[in-house]
């Protein structure tokens, strides 16, 4: 049986539309006009056990909507999801014991109180015995490195220091689904870098899921093999990370090294390459180009 | 059961770090008693009586009514318009938690943190201004006025968790937050005793469930209550009411909660 699985998935939101000016506020206050917005149109996929599978797609193309709908905050407008057997949106405690959502741009962590306030919480909330406890919690605090954090109030951690103790909050019940929302979303570079080890480390040793959206390509390229990619609410790819290029890219780049050191490169259609060509380096076009251009619609 | 005693400490822990805050609070509940007292005391303190109340039955009113008051109404239900239209509630959503046991584990322990200042500054109150207090002896009479607060704290308790629920519509959830505000101070009958009211006006008002929240248990405690029963009875309706419509509204809003900003 899959893990999770999406058949036909969709959300459809109520927008209200602003007139424009005074005289159309006015209008609104008592007509109010609104208007349908599809942010998931007719989703499906399946996802099994061990997989890391990465959300791709621009702002506003129903990334964050689908891990909504797959952790049961959102009420699909059509469409059946399970996972791990559970209908998402009844909201089962065996159901939020064995999940848990992390968006990086907001915090669950009690924000006047020690970061390890919110984890003894978490504790009693999840019903976790002591002895686990204490397992995950130095486990999970090696791994990030945040020992120094934990007896600090939240709202005195540095962004990275927070993101890492989010994760904490968000793993000590060993959730077997894990929905990461944009988990790197402002760290430094070396602060993402120990997040994607961490998250990496994670789906190793752990069982079941993990999905993961991102803006940032090298999340992408790091950890997931496969990938969805996603466009105003639909999905326009979803397969291997490495055959993306192949699939969307008709062009190869042909780079040439000059005697003097200078280098040439030409772009040359993928079935007019040479299949042998001698001291000549053929390159793909740069995944994050790829992807652009699939967005532009070309 | 572990779960909702840690929410409730949690909870109690989150207002001790703001010690001015928790101070200007308890400033601004010995105000609630202050205005109505000097109001009372202009108008009834040269002796003879009004509606047949006069200076020191009226101070027990007030007394009364400003100690149920803040058992009654202390609640952290009110910021749930807010928490809807945030997103916060999906931290609570994603938990194995029961939403209605979280939002009132977090009303407990705000009616506990009043209650241990109540008990600072009442004798406080009680030295400086002598209100003539009554204490009930009758343990039946005690018992009725137990179940009437409790019925008042949960009618309280849903009357906030349905104003919240606009959040779910609307972004305007403090304005009909403010009109409920209004009608509150005066058919609780939290400035005066409703008894002073017409006749009708008083029939009127008591088939609302407002004068069940403050009026109708302190008149209980007092024992000066004719139609005890009855009262205790449409109290125990209205409970029934608001709990059931309470249900209804939030399986309606919860389909159309979008956890924006989250």
């Amino acid at each position: 049986m899959h893990t999770i699985i999406a058949d036909n998935l969709s959300k459809v939101y109520q927008v209200q539309q602003k007139r424009q000016g005074l005289a159309g506020s006015l209008k609104d206050l008592f007509l109010p006009k609104y208007q349908d917005k599809t942010a998931v149109n007719n989703v499906s996929f399946v996802i099994d056990e061990g997989e890391l599978v990465g959300f791709i797609g621009p702002n506003g193309a129903g990334k964050t909507t689908s891990l909504k709908m797959l952790s049961g905050l959102l009420h699909p407008s059509s469409g059946v999801v399970k996972v791990l057997g559970f209908d998402p949106w009844h909201r089962d405690y065996d159901f939020l014991r064995s999940i848990s959502l992390v968006m990086g741009q907001k915090n669950q962590l009690w924000w006047d109180l020690p970061a390890i306030e919110s984890f003894n919480l978490a504790r009693d909330i999840y019903g976790i015995k002591d002895v686990e406890y204490k397992k995950n919690l130095s486990s999970l605090v090696e791994m990030l490195e945040i020992g120094d954090a934990l007896n600090v109030q939240v709202r005195k951690l540095s962004l990275g220091q927070r993101m890492k103790a989010e994760l904490v909050a968000a793993l000590i019940h060993s959730p077997k689904i894990l929905f990461l929302d944009e988990p790197t979303i402002g760290l430094d570079v070396l602060m993402q870098q120990a997040v994607r080890n961490f998250i990496k480390d994670y789906n190793a040793s752990h069982d079941g899921a993990i999905i993961l959206t991102s803006h940032y390509m090298e999340d992408v390229k790091e950890l997931c093999k496969r990938v969805i990619i996603i466009n105003e609410g639909n999905i326009i790819y979803d397969g291997l990370l490495s055959e993306v290029i192949t699939k969307f890219s008709s062009h190869k780049i042909i780079e040439i090294i000059l005697e003097n050191g200078e280098i040439k490169t030409q772009k040359v259609l993928r079935a007019k390459v040479p299949e042998v060509a001698f001291s000549v380096n053929i390159k793909e076009i740069a995944i994050e180009e790829v992807i652009r251009s699939v967005f532009v619609g070309k | 059961m572990k779960k909702y005693i840690s929410i409730f400490s949690i909870t109690l822990q989150e207002y001790f770090t703001y010690r001015l805050n928790m101070l200007m609070w308890r400033i601004r509940q010995i105000f609630v008693f202050l205005i109505p007292f000097f109001i009372w005391r202009a108008v009834l303190g040269g002796g003879g009586d009004l509606y047949g109340y006069d200076f020191a039955a009226i101070m027990t009113y007030l007394f009364g009514t400003t100690i149920l008051r803040s058992l009654v109404m202390g609640s952290r239900t009110v910021d749930l318009g807010w928490m809807i239209n945030s997103g916060y509630l999906t931290i609570p959503l994603m938990r194995p938690l029961g939403i209605f046991r979280f939002l009132l584990t977090r009303d407990l322990a705000d009616k506990l943190f009043n209650l241990s200042f109540i008990l600072l500054e009442v004798p406080l109150i009680f030295l400086i201004f002598k209100p003539p207090v009554f204490l009930q002896s009758n343990p039946s009479a005690i018992l009725l006025f137990v179940i009437s607060l409790l019925l008042a704290a949960l009618m309280y308790f849903f009357i906030n968790i349905i104003f919240g629920s606009i959040g779910f519509w609307s972004r305007d959830v403090w304005a009909p937050r403010f009109l409920l505000m209004v009608i509150l101070e005066f058919a609780t009958g939290a400035m005066f005793p409703l008894d002073m009211l017409p006749t009708i006006w008083q029939n009127i008002m008591l088939m609302t469930p407002f004068p069940y929240l403050l009026y109708v248990p302190l008149k209980i405690y007092l024992a000066s209550d004719p139609n005890l029963y009855l009262h205790l009875g449409i109290q125990l309706v209205w409970t029934i009411i608001l709990f059931l419509f309470t249900r209804f509204i939030w399986q309606k809003g919860i389909l159309r909660y979008e956890a924006e900003g989250r």
